[in-house]
């Protein structure tokens, strides 16, 4: 008898996803891919001018950005800016989290509507709105670093808020329970219960508010004080006037920061993975 | 070890009766049981017990102690969930340490203690396990090792089998009734499965909508059940609707669908009047005329035989309403044809009248 493997066998190699899908992930995965390939050849260009493709490798405009008076200020500037306002984005989208998804009452989706509308809003509009209202309140945060980091805390905190509200509402409350009636009190229930599991959420919303704080330009437009410029801005009035690839080498260094703190995140969640699976 | 008193105990959520004044007092090292359909406030109240709900009206005394005003962290009582509620990140060494962590032990009696606790529940060796990395078994096992460590006074155990499939559960019934003996620890188990109820328990509170529908042993409840619900819910029940024909100190004669049935008196039966006879299926005979005093035994028309398993499920026409049977799976057992007819008999006396 002739077996006969075609039809039936085929069929068990089929992709899980099919070929179009995953020509569309390439495809994107290449366009989001492509300006960083750009940013960072140009920033390595050994020519005078930011051009692409590069006139030769080169690390001189790497080190022009490490001697320049404008982009290393804006660079530690924006660093400092987006961890302040990381620390803040976090304990308070935290807290609010836990109030939006842990109480009950009328108006609770409008308050969250509310605290996540920074996203929906253009940034230059909630910008133009705190400025005006600095000016108006005379609350003397016009143009100050505190103001430009509440406008920062503002804009990120929607993050941080996603992220912690998705991980408690999965989160099991006879966990807490259990913790209660084994003899913890309620702040030693959160501390040794509810904060570590929802840890990974937590870290994924100070990680993206640390993201988006540093990148942020909009805002800044409108709150940045006059002494101290954040990197984007630096950026943009650069080339304004002048076509250096300094400003190229800058956003190499941009780059490098948000890889590198994605790395940590995914290593230190993969880490707890690892941990899980080691000591079995 | 301790002993519980639930005294006019009621609950509202908003307008709704949850738990409607529930009085009933547990015994020291007793296995009690709430049994009954979701719903009928069984989880509710031993959430009360352990404080995880508010007590607002009537109160929890625990030996003596109203405890109704106590947060939970306060009560010493061990608690086991449904989902077994094992701290996902730490592992099963930290997750039994955790209680006593709280109370300031020492490193070295912790220690002892775990691995003690370990040992009871069989689960040596499992120390560095993770919630992901274990069956729903044995993640019950270390649920009730993380309590019992503590000493608790009173254990609590909500729908513990529920999520384990078939075989286990039928294994850690035993299991967690020979652990609850050996400790004589006074637990109050919540189950919607009257199996595990009547298995474990030494006595079963049955629970509808709210209240107590009744209280006994296993024996009480399934032998004696005072009333419809309590009948129907627990093992199963032909209802039959019947005419009271004649009362008598000793019995009463019943008249279903023209068919005459002695049965025993209930106490206020009149005459004439509706009311409704209850037969357990297994307490009818098939295929052997009983002609004995004290005996109902009669032919039927056979409408319907279902092969069961262990036992053969008869359906006969009784007038216009169906009489069950279930008959052990016997090699020798004859196995009447349906559209036949077949001798049904039953002791009068296991019949019972039920009030509605």
């Amino acid at each position: 008898m002739a077996t006969n493997p075609t039809p039936a066998r085929r069929k068990r190699r089929e992709a899980a996803v099919p070929l179009v899908i995953r020509s569309l992930a390439g495809l994107t995965l290449l366009i989001l891919l492509a300006p960083m390939v750009i940013v960072i050849l140009a920033g390595l260009n050994s020519g005078d001018h930011l051009s692409f493709p590069p006139e030769g490798l080169s690390f001189r405009w790497i080190i022009a950005f490490l001697n320049s008076d404008i982009f290393l200020p804006a660079y530690g500037f924006s660093l400092v800016v987006a961890l302040i306002t990381m620390v803040f984005s976090t304990i308070l989208g935290t807290t609010i989290s836990i109030f939006l998804v842990r109480t009950r009452f009328v108006g609770r989706e409008f308050m969250r509507a509310f605290f996540m509308s920074p996203l929906m809003l253009p940034g230059i509009v909630l910008g133009l709105a705190l400025y005006l209202f600095y000016i108006s309140s005379g609350i003397g945060l016009i143009r100050t670093i505190p103001g430009l980091i509440v406008g920062h805390i503002l804009v990120t905190c929607p993050y941080v808020i996603g992220t912690v509200s998705a991980a408690l509402v999965g989160f099991d409350t006879s966990l807490e329970e259990a913790a209660r009636s084994l003899g913890a009190g309620r702040l030693q229930t959160f501390r040794k219960i509810t904060l570590p599991v929802i840890a990974p959420g937590i870290v994924a919303g100070s990680v993206f508010s640390f993201i988006v704080s540093f990148g942020q330009f909009d805002v800044s437009l409108f709150l940045t004080p006059p002494n101290s410029t954040p990197l984007p801005m630096a950026l943009y009035i650069s080339l304004r006037y002048t076509f250096e690839p300094t400003a190229a080498a800058a956003g190499i260094f941009a780059i490098f920061l948000v890889v590198v703190s994605m790395l940590i995140t995914a290593k230190l969640t993969n880490l707890k993975r690892l941990a899980n699976v080691n000591f079995s | 070890m301790a002993n519980v008193k639930l005294s006019e105990l009621s609950k509202y959520y908003g307008k709704n009766l949850a738990v409607d004044n529930i009085s009933v007092e547990i015994m020291e090292g007793e296995f009690f049981s709430l049994l009954g359909p979701s719903g009928c406030g069984k989880s509710t109240t031993l959430r009360m017990i352990a404080g995880f709900e508010e007590t607002e009206i009537g109160s929890i005394e625990i030996d003596g102690v109203d405890v109704s005003g106590l947060l939970p962290e306060q009560r010493e009582i061990g608690f086991v969930f449904q989902n077994y509620a094992i701290f996902p990140h730490m592992n099963v060494y930290d997750n039994i340490a955790f209680g006593l962590r709280l109370r300031k032990l020492s490193a070295n009696e912790i220690d002892s203690r775990v691995r003690a606790a370990l040992e009871q529940v069989g689960m040596t060796g499992f120390e560095n396990r993770y919630q992901k990395e274990m069956s729903g078994g044995q993640q019950q096992r270390v649920a009730l090792a993380r309590v019992l460590v503590t000493e608790p006074r009173i254990l609590l155990l909500d729908e513990p089998l529920s999520a384990l499939d078939k075989n286990l559960r039928e294994e850690m019934k035993f299991w967690i009734k020979d652990l609850q003996s050996s400790l004589g620890i006074t637990t109050i188990y919540v189950t919607h499965d009257q199996g595990e109820a009547l298995t474990m328990s030494d006595r079963i509170a049955v629970m509808n909508e709210g209240r107590i529908a009744q209280i006994g042993t296993p024996e009480e409840i399934y032998e004696h059940p005072t009333d419809r619900f309590v009948t129907e819910f627990i093992g199963e029940s032909n209802i039959l609707r019947a005419k009271v024909a004649a009362v008598s100190d000793t019995g009463c004669e019943l008249d279903i669908d023209g068919q005459t049935v002695s049965a025993p008196v209930r106490d206020g039966i009149l005459v004439s009047a509706d009311t409704i006879l209850a037969l357990r299926p297994e307490r009818v005979l098939v295929g052997e005329k009983a002609d004995k005093e004290g005996w109902n035994s009669f032919e039927l028309p056979i409408k319907k035989v279902t092969y069961q398993g262990p036992f053969v499920r008869f359906l006969f026409a009784l007038g216009t309403q169906e009489l069950i049977a279930e008959v052990a799976n016997r090699q020798d057992m004859e196995k009447p044809d349906p559209g036949t007819k077949a001798w049904v008999s039953w002791q009068s006396d296991s019949g019972r009248i039920i009030a509605e």
